[in-house]
């Protein structure tokens, strides 16, 4: 009988040695993969992101604690992806920071947090024009495209982005918005369809633009 | 000497209100003016940071235009120091206005390294250290002795994080805090020498770490790590004979008051996303002075009667307060200059 609180608390304590260990044991045990994605992985870390959300757990802990989950995904998801092509993906996120500007802590952090609740991330890097965005959105199917601003004079590159999916007809792919200077009325104002706060709550809204997709 | 319609404060009454014995009833006004300073001489800010004579050029067109009351010397204000080091930095050529900055991927520290020998820049050589130096000599040249200027630097935690990348200096934090503590002695090392360089050339100093913002750092860790380090820059400041420092950490920083106050800075910042009651209140305890900060979207998106009552508003807030300064956070490159007037306006009201 696999212990998932074990595995969540090693999740949540950034142990990944242990993490990849006892995932390694439930495979090998038959446990089914998803189950363990599921109930061991998802679920611990999602824990930290709540934590985090609360300043109980800050960034450190919160890239530790990715690590770890990184670990466990190492083991089950070329299974998943032989057992089902991955249709366990909660969806598709291509995530970048827009054209001008160089910062990446948030971005990433919303990338760990979104692989950790089952995204398929696909992260573009920083400083990136709105053909990158648009290049990757195509080529691997997304259903999100996150962007994110640290500065306000980045920020209005995100319309442009926005506009340039319409003018190439891909309107129909979610776009969300984040960053220090951003909020819900920027995201508004620039034709996103939602805005993340922090990275837990881009989680969420990752969540509920692919539930209404 | 360049004049300036705006009356600015003489260096005495700065030092009496960063000393908290001010009673000067028009509050300093200290905008937060960095890549917006090429915006003064129509020049992009990669092109100011690395030319002396415009940098200073367009620090002075800051000053005729705008009368602050203090002027800080600096752009990109956290790469400096970290480019010195061997990191590469990123400008932008032509008609783009984005602040350089360094790349993910282009720092030079790796996670684990011995830096007990590790080469410290020099200031008079290495990087734009330079430029920034010989822009504050200009500029001290040209306004004179009475008038409070400022080099920017780097906070410890901040250059690690040029020096290393962020995710790796915050993974290291838990993992391995022996080299954490390593690399903040060897930034610590470089700020000191690129502080002298500007004391030698008649600047005071301006530090900025908003990396180690509670946002990103808890509070238990900005204590032991970052704590002790900027402890031991200001009281080395003091022993070149700056007296006068402040410590500019953005983004809600009321969690960490305390702290701040520990570190010996005598200019702390409340920005506008900090709760300015329970800031004013520890400031006033601990007789610092205390900036405050207008949001930036107000300032380059606001009409100048809409930032006038906001700053007024500030003011009227911060009452009888002996160390208020009214601030901003970081003003975007195109906002129009009748937009900060509006802030400098609301402080020379409050005095008649």
């Amino acid at each position: 009988m696999p212990d998932y609180a074990q595995l969540n608390q090693f999740v949540y304590e950034g142990k990944a040695k242990d993490v990849q260990r006892i995932t390694q044991e439930y495979v090998d045990e038959g446990i089914p993969v998803d189950q363990i994605l599921n109930k061991g992985l998802i679920a611990g870390m999602s824990v930290v992101g709540e934590d985090f959300k609360y300043n109980i757990l800050y960034v450190p802990e919160v890239l530790i604690a990715a690590r770890a989950m990184k670990a466990g995904l190492a083991v089950v998801k070329p299974l998943l992806i032989a057992q089902d092509g991955d249709s366990s993906s909660s969806g598709t996120v291509v995530m970048g920071t827009v054209k001008g500007d160089l910062h990446d802590i948030g971005k990433n952090l919303v990338c760990m947090m979104a692989e950790g609740a089952g995204f398929t991330i696909i992260d573009i890097g920083v400083d990136q024009p709105y053909e990158k965005f648009i290049e990757a959105a195509k080529e691997h199917k997304a259903d999100i495209v996150g962007m994110s601003a640290l500065l306000t004079t980045t920020m209005p590159y995100m319309k442009k982005v926005v506009d340039e999916f319409e003018n190439a007809g891909l309107g129909d792919i979610k776009m969300a918005v984040g960053g220090a200077p951003v909020s819900e009325m920027y995201a508004d104002e620039v034709g996103a369809d939602g805005y993340g706060s922090d990275a837990p709550s881009s989680v969420e809204l990752f969540h509920k633009l692919c539930a209404s997709a | 000497m360049p004049t300036t319609p705006h009356p600015t404060a003489t260096r005495s009454e700065v030092e009496s209100t960063l000393r908290f014995e001010s009673n000067r009833s028009i509050p300093l006004f200290m905008p937060a003016i960095y890549e917006h300073k090429g915006h003064f001489i129509g020049k992009t800010p990669s092109q100011i940071s690395r030319d002396p004579q415009l940098l200073a050029q367009a620090a002075l067109k800051e000053y005729e235009q705008l009368g602050p009351d203090a002027l800080a010397i600096g752009v990109d204000v956290y790469n400096l120091e970290a480019e010195a080091a061997g990191c590469e930095v990123t400008y932008y050529e032509g008609d783009d206005t984005s602040i350089p900055g360094i790349k993910p991927g282009n720092h030079v520290i790796k996670p684990g390294q011995d830096l007990t020998n590790y080469p410290v820049p020099n200031p008079l050589k290495d990087g734009r250290m330079p430029v920034n130096i010989e822009a504050a000599r200009i500029v001290r040249k040209e306004i004179g002795d009475d008038y409070w200027i400022r080099g920017a630097i780097s906070g410890p935690f901040s250059l690690a994080i040029s020096l290393l990348g962020a995710e790796d200096l915050f993974i290291s934090c838990l993992d391995d805090p022996e080299f954490v503590n390593g690399l903040m002695n060897y930034s610590a090392k470089i700020i000191k020498e690129f502080a002298k360089g500007y004391i030698d050339a008649g600047a005071d100093l301006i530090i900025f770490d908003s990396q180690a913002s509670p946002e990103l750092l808890s509070p238990t860790m900005y204590e032991e790590i970052v704590l002790p380090v900027t402890q031991d820059l200001i009281a080395f400041f003091k022993t070149q004979g700056v007296n006068d420092v402040p410590l500019i950490i953005g983004g809600n920083t009321t969690p960490i008051i305390d702290t701040l106050i520990d570190t010996g800075a005598n200019n702390l910042l409340c920005d506008f996303t900090g709760n300015w009651e329970e800031w004013s209140d520890a400031c006033r305890g601990a007789k610092r002075a205390l900036r405050r900060n207008i949001a930036p979207q107000l300032i380059e998106n606001g009409t100048p009667d809409e930032i006038y009552a906001v700053a007024k508003q500030e003011i009227a807030n911060a009452g009888d307060f002996p160390g208020f300064i009214m601030g901003t956070a970081v003003i975007p490159f195109a906002t129009k200059t009748e937009n900060i007037l509006a802030i400098k306006q609301a402080c020379i009201d409050a005095g008649s």
